[in-house]
C-alpha cells in the first residue's frame, strides 16, 4: 500500500507541475501556397493569417433587432486590395480609399471630392465608417423594399451597384466594365487573391463588384463610448424606452446631449444608432429644389430636394456634413436645426410645426450638450483597425 | 481524430485495464475502435516487471471521411509506469501515470487541410474484477491534453477554423475520462467490448470526441510460457 501511496503523491505532483507548465501551442496559420505569398509580399502587406471579417454585434444592438450579414473571408480580403488600388480609376490616381479615408471613419474632409484627373464631384462623400455595419439592414438584396440603399439619392438597391456606378462614373473613377477587368487582369498580385475567393483566376467585373462589396460590408462601427454605455445599461434588454435611462459613464452634459437627441433628432436619426428611421428626407437646406436628390432618380414631385438620412455614428469625424458638404463644423449644423430650416416644399414633417419650419432654438448650453453627446458616437477602433487599411506597400 | 462530416482533434483511446496480479503477467490485445465518424484499430501491451510495478503500451490509429476530398486520420502512441495490486485473487488495480504523443490530420477539400500534433500526460487508476469466464474492467484517467504544432489551411473555413482556434487558446487541457470493459473468456484468451468516454464540458466546440468503442481480443502470453515450462500461473502474491 506504501508503494501505492507513493504512486499517487507522484500523479498528484506530476499534474501540478504540469498545470504550471502551460505551453501554448505553436500553430502556424497560411492561406497561400509558399510562392503565392511571395508574390503578394512584393506588392502588399497581407499577413498569412487572414483576418476574421465576420461581425459580432454587441448585446445591446440584437436586442434592437439587429443583425450582421456573413461575410466572405476571402473575398474581403480580396476587396480590401481593390478598395485601395489605384488603378481602378482611368488615371490611376484614385481609389475607393481617396474619397473614403480610414482616418476619418471612411470619409472625405471636402465638401465634395475630386475623382480622376482633378475633377470635381457633386456631392459629399457618405462616411463608410458611420453605419452599423452595411450588412445590417443596407441592400434591398437582402431587405426588399425596406433595405437601405445607396447613394445621398438611393439609386443603388445594393453595394455591388453602387460601388459599380462609382467606378464607372466619369468624375469619380472612369471606369468601363472592361476597364476595370484590364486594369485588375494586369495585376499580378491579384491571381492568388482571385483563386483563392473565387475558385480560379478570371477577373470579371461582377467578381470586383462582389469582392469590394463583402469588404465593405464588413466595416462596421459599435464600438464607440455610446455602444460601451449603452451595453452596461441595456444590455439584452429591450431598449423601448430604455434609452432614455441616465448612462452611468456618460458625463452629466452628455446624458443631457442625448435627452436632447432623443427627443430632437432621433425621429429621423435612430435612437439607438441602429437604423434610420426614415429612408430620405428634407431638412431644410434650401427654400428651393437646388440638387433634386431622390426625386432626381424616382422623377416624383413629392422626392424632390429629397437625401438620404444617415446614421450619426462618428459624426464627430466626417465633417463637412450634409450632402453638398455645406456645413464645415457640427456647430453649424446645429444652428441650422435651431434656427436655419428653410421652408422646402418637401419638407420633412418632424421639421415643420403648424405648417412652417420648426425653430428648435438650442440654448448654448444645450447647443454644447448635444455635441457632447454626438461626441460620445464616436468609434476609435475602426479609424485604427488593421483589416481595413491600406495594404499597399 | 478522422471524419464523417465532422472533423475530430482528440478522441479517447481505451482505457485498458489488464488483470496484472503476479510478477511476469503480460497481456497483449488488438481490437476495432470507433467514434463518431471514424473507425481504426487499437494495440495494447503490459508487462509486469516486478512484484509491485507494470508498464503498458497502447497505440490508436483511426481514419474517417465521406469523400477522397474530405477525410481525416489519426493515432495516439503511449507509455505508462506504475504500480499495481490484487484484493484477494479476483481483484486487480492498478495505477499508471503515462506519457503519449498524437497527431491528426485532415483534408477539408481539394486543398485545405490541417494537421496537429499533440502530447498527452496522464494518470489512469483502474480495476479489474474476474468472476470466471467474465471480467469487468473499469478505470479513470486524468488528462492535460497539450497540443504542440500545427499547420492549418486558413482555406478550411468555418467552423473548423474557429474549431482550432479555440484549441489553441485553451491548450493545455485538462479533463477526466472514464472506461468500461467487459471480457469473456479463459486464460489465456479473451474477448472483450469496451467504452470510453470523456468529460470536457467544451468538447464540441473544440471538435474533441467525446467517446470511443470498440472490442478487442486480448492474449495472457505469460499464461503460454508458463504452460510451456510446466508451471501454471499462480493468482495468489508471490
Amino acid at each position: 500500500m506504501k508503494s501505492v501511496f507513493y504512486a499517487g503523491l507522484s500523479l498528484l505532483a506530476a499534474v501540478l507541475l504540469l498545470a504550471a507548465c502551460k505551453q501554448k501551442p505553436d500553430f502556424e496559420y497560411y492561406s497561400y501556397e509558399p510562392e503565392d505569398y511571395a508574390l503578394l509580399s512584393q506588392y502588399l502587406n497581407l499577413p498569412d493569417r487572414p483576418a476574421n471579417y465576420s461581425t459580432k454585434l454587441p448585446k445591446h444592438l440584437e436586442a434592437a433587432g439587429l443583425f450582421a450579414r456573413e461575410v466572405n473571408r476571402d473575398k474581403a480580403i480580396l476587396g480590401r486590395v481593390l478598395f485601395y488600388d489605384k488603378n481602378l480609376s482611368k488615371d490611376k490616381k484614385v481609389s475607393c480609399a481617396s474619397c473614403h479615408k480610414q482616418e476619418i471613419a471612411f470619409s472625405d474632409d471636402t465638401p465634395v471630392s475630386r475623382g480622376v484627373f482633378d475633377r470635381v464631384g457633386t456631392r459629399n462623400s457618405i462616411a463608410l465608417g458611420s453605419v452599423l455595419s452595411f450588412a445590417a439592414y443596407y441592400g434591398t438584396d437582402l431587405f426588399g423594399p425596406s433595405g437601405i440603399p445607396f447613394f445621398w439619392d438611393n439609386r443603388a438597391g445594393t453595394a455591388s451597384e453602387q460601388n459599380l456606378a462609382t467606378m464607372a462614373n466619369p468624375v469619380e473613377m472612369d471606369m468601363t466594365h472592361a476597364d476595370i477587368v484590364k486594369a485588375v487582369s494586369e495585376q499580378p498580385y491579384y491571381r492568388p487573391l482571385f483563386r483563392m475567393a473565387f475558385g480560379d483566376e478570371q477577373v470579371t467585373a461582377s467578381r470586383v463588384s462582389e469582392a469590394i462589396a463583402n469588404f465593405v460590408n464588413a466595416i462596421g462601427s459599435f464600438r464607440s463610448k455610446f455602444d460601451r454605455e449603452a451595453e452596461r445599461t441595456i444590455g439584452s434588454d429591450s431598449w423601448s424606452g430604455r434609452e432614455r435611462l441616465d448612462f452611468a459613464g456618460f458625463t452629466d452634459a452628455e446624458n443631457r446631449g442625448k435627452k436632447i437627441y432623443l427627443d430632437r433628432c432621433a425621429s429621423c436619426h435612430s435612437p439607438v444608432q441602429g437604423r434610420p428611421m426614415k429612408m430620405f428626407a428634407n431638412n431644410g437646406l434650401d427654400a428651393t429644389t437646388t440638387d433634386p436628390g431622390v426625386g432626381g432618380i424616382t422623377k416624383k414631385a413629392s422626392d424632390m430636394g429629397m437625401f438620404k438620412v444617415p446614421l450619426l455614428r462618428n459624426v464627430a469625424l466626417t465633417a463637412p456634413y450634409m450632402h453638398d458638404g455645406r456645413f464645415a463644423t457640427l456647430e453649424e449644423v446645429i444652428d441650422h436645426y435651431s434656427t436655419g430650416i428653410k421652408p422646402h416644399p418637401n419638407l420633412s414633417p418632424e421639421l415643420k410645426e403648424g405648417g412652417q419650419p420648426r425653430r428648435f432654438n438650442f440654448t448654448p448650453q444645450q447647443k454644447s450638450d448635444l455635441i457632447a453627446f454626438l461626441n460620445t458616437l464616436t468609434d476609435t477602433e475602426i479609424l485604427k483597425d488593421k483589416r481595413f487599411s491600406n495594404p499597399f506597400k | 481524430m478522422g471524419m464523417g462530416c465532422t472533423a475530430y482533434y482528440y478522441a479517447p483511446n481505451t482505457l485498458q485495464t489488464p488483470f496484472l496480479a503476479q510478477r511476469h503477467d503480460t497481456y497483449v490485445s488488438v481490437g476495432g475502435v470507433s467514434g463518431p465518424g471514424f473507425s481504426g484499430f487499437e494495440f495494447h501491451g503490459s508487462y509486469a516487471f516486478s512484484r509491485r510495478w507494470a508498464a503498458m503500451v497502447n497505440h490508436l490509429q483511426v481514419r474517417g471521411g465521406t469523400s477522397s476530398e474530405q477525410w481525416g486520420k489519426g493515432r495516439l502512441t503511449e507509455v505508462a509506469l506504475g504500480p499495481y495490486f490484487t484484493l484477494g485473487d479476483v481483484n486487480s488495480h492498478a495505477l499508471f501515470l503515462g506519457w503519449g504523443s498524437g497527431e491528426v490530420f485532415h483534408r477539408y477539400s481539394a486543398r485545405a487541410k490541417s494537421s496537429l500534433s499533440f502530447h498527452r500526460y496522464f494518470g489512469q487508476y483502474g480495476v479489474c474484477i474476474e468472476r470466471e469466464p467474465f471480467r469487468l474492467g473499469t478505470a479513470i484517467r486524468l488528462n492535460y491534453l497539450q497540443y504542440r504544432k500545427g499547420q492549418i489551411d486558413y482555406r478550411l473555413g468555418e467552423p473548423d477554423i474557429s474549431k482550432i482556434e479555440r484549441i489553441e487558446e485553451e491548450s493545455p487541457i485538462l479533463f477526466p475520462e472514464t472506461g468500461f470493459s467487459l471480457s469473456v473468456g479463459s486464460r489465456p484468451a479473451y474477448f472483450s467490448v469496451f467504452m470510453n468516454y470523456m468529460d470536457y464540458r467544451q468538447a464540441e466546440e473544440l471538435g474533441l470526441a467525446v467517446y470511443t468503442m470498440g472490442i478487442s481480443m486480448s492474449l495472457q502470453l505469460d499464461y503460454l510460457w508458463r504452460s510451456k515450462v510446466g508451471s501454471l500461473p499462480n493468482r495468489s502474491v508471490e
